[in-house]
């Protein structure tokens, strides 16, 4: 109950960062009307506005935003939110232009500067999104640069519009007000960019050990060079910088494998992907990381009153799941758990003996689905259905809860198969593995 | 689901934007 109630706290900021600049234009000194549509235009341009800055907030891994919904559902919002806010951004000079289309020559070159900034900011978003939707096809450096400067250039380009057109923010106070708030999204920026990749090199985490794991993945193990104490929920994630400052923008998301109980270190397993991932077992001894976490909310340390976990994997997917199974093993956690693993092969079967291992230890059912089984090997096999499911999960309870993570089109089917079981959505927890 | 959830609550934004604009415009010129 508490948590919906964060939850609804900070949802409630939305409609008032749309609402208030609103307010702020209709209290008095008032400037006289401009006709219904001029003025709903006006006001979708500054709704858009109210929202850019939610974005800035949204990306600044603000641990009182993100705890109680997960950071990977507040970046995929981010990304949503993205285009409500190209629609309204593109509709407040559109209406204007149909209403008043002289306008056109102020968005030429010897057009008022204002009108210029307006014009650079509206190209400079559209450009943002069109990068962020072909990220695939940058480098993942560049796209994180490419995507975090422009923002900061359309922001300013923002500022200068509203302050240039100086027709609704005109009295004094109503200006203030604008640049107060511009100037708390530039102490955000400040905190973000500099303070705290600052207070990240100032801990150092040093590379002790890489294991080689099925499923061409390396296990990484990191000791810290600090006495910063670093605490984490089995099943979250950190941002690692490898090979670079805190404040290059190069780290990348990877979940945390060690048992939330293990003190003095951390590990990471993390599969062969691209770039980044692929130069990881070059790595030698010594090789300085530096940890931004932790964060997420897959956890099933939240529900404390759980009589049974079930965790649904595809391939890597494994890694939280492995972090949870793991702290339970630590903690000799009695309840009954099922995992249902998917993968190509056996080969492919990331922690597989430790697994097999864990179940004498623990009251863990182990469900292996290969699509290409070993010959002679019983077990299901193909990939994880809903009727699969059907066939092997536990009775259903409304105190059990249940954990995917694995590629998009697993856990839409997975998701559905429980629904179909049944299971209240309350129950089921899904990590957006795909932060981008 | 929390992907509908997220999905959710970015359409709610831009209703409560255009919404909040209209009521603007009629507020402004009332």
């Amino acid at each position: 109950m508490e948590r919906r109630l964060h939850k609804l706290l900070r949802i409630s900021l939305l409609p008032a960062v749309i609402v208030l600049p609103l307010c702020v234009m209709l209290l008095p000194p008032r400037q006289p009307g401009s006709g219904f549509w001029w003025d709903t235009a006006i006001a979708l341009g500054f709704s858009a506005t109210g929202l850019l800055l939610v974005m800035f907030v949204l990306s600044a891994r603000s641990r009182f935003i993100s705890r109680p919904f997960g950071i990977d559902l507040i970046y995929y919002f981010h990304r949503q939110l993205s285009f409500v806010i190209i629609a309204l951004v593109l509709a407040h000079p559109l209406i204007l232009i149909l209403l008043e289309p002289l306008l056109t020559a102020y968005l030429k070159p010897d057009g008022p500067f204002a009108m210029q900034a307006g014009l650079a900011a509206l190209i400079g978003l559209l450009l943002l999104v069109a990068a962020a939707l072909l990220h695939r096809y940058l480098r993942y450096e560049i796209w994180r640069r490419s995507h975090a400067l422009p923002a900061v250039f359309c922001m300013f380009a923002v500022l200068v519009h509203i302050l240039g057109v100086n027709y609704y923010v005109a009295p004094l106070w109503k200006k203030s007000l604008i640049l107060g708030v511009f100037a708390g999204w530039a102490i955000l920026l400040i905190v973000v960019r500099l303070i705290h990749p600052w207070r990240l090199s100032k801990q150092p985490w040093q590379l002790i050990d890489i294991t080689a794991e099925r499923g061409r993945a390396w296990t990484l193990t990191l000791v810290p060079q600090h006495t910063v104490p670093f605490q984490f929920q089995a099943g979250q994630f950190a941002w690692l910088t490898i090979r670079a400052s805190p404040f290059a923008m190069c780290e990348h998301p990877f979940s945390i494998a060690s048992a939330a109980t293990e003190t003095g270190q951390l590990r990471f397993t993390i599969k062969e992907l691209g770039d980044c991932t692929r130069q990881l077992k070059t790595l030698p001894m010594g090789e300085t990381f530096y940890v931004d976490g932790p964060y997420g909310a897959f956890c099933a340390e939240h529900f404390p009153a759980a009589d049974a976990f079930v965790f649904i994997v595809g391939g890597i997917g494994i890694v939280p799941v492995m972090s949870m199974l793991r702290t339970l093993q630590a903690k000799q956690d009695r309840r009954p758990v099922t995992l249902f693993y998917g993968a190509h092969s056996l080969d492919m079967l990331t922690f597989y003996e430790e697994l097999t291992a864990m179940a004498s230890d623990i009251n863990l059912t182990l469900h292996f689905v290969l699509q290409v089984p070993p010959t002679g090997r019983q077990g299901e096999s193909g990939c994880i259905t809903p009727t699969l499911l059907a066939d092997n999960l536990p009775p259903v309870s409304a105190q059990t809860e249940y954990f995917i993570c694995g590629p998009p089109p697993m856990m839409k089917l997975v998701e559905s198969g429980l629904r179909q079981q049944g299971i209240h959505y309350a129950q089921i927890h899904a990590e957006i593995f795909n932060l981008l | 689901m929390r992907i509908w959830f997220a999905r959710l609550l970015a359409v709610s934004c831009l209703l409560t934007a255009l919404l909040a604009s209209a009521l603007f415009g009629v507020l402004q010129n009332g």
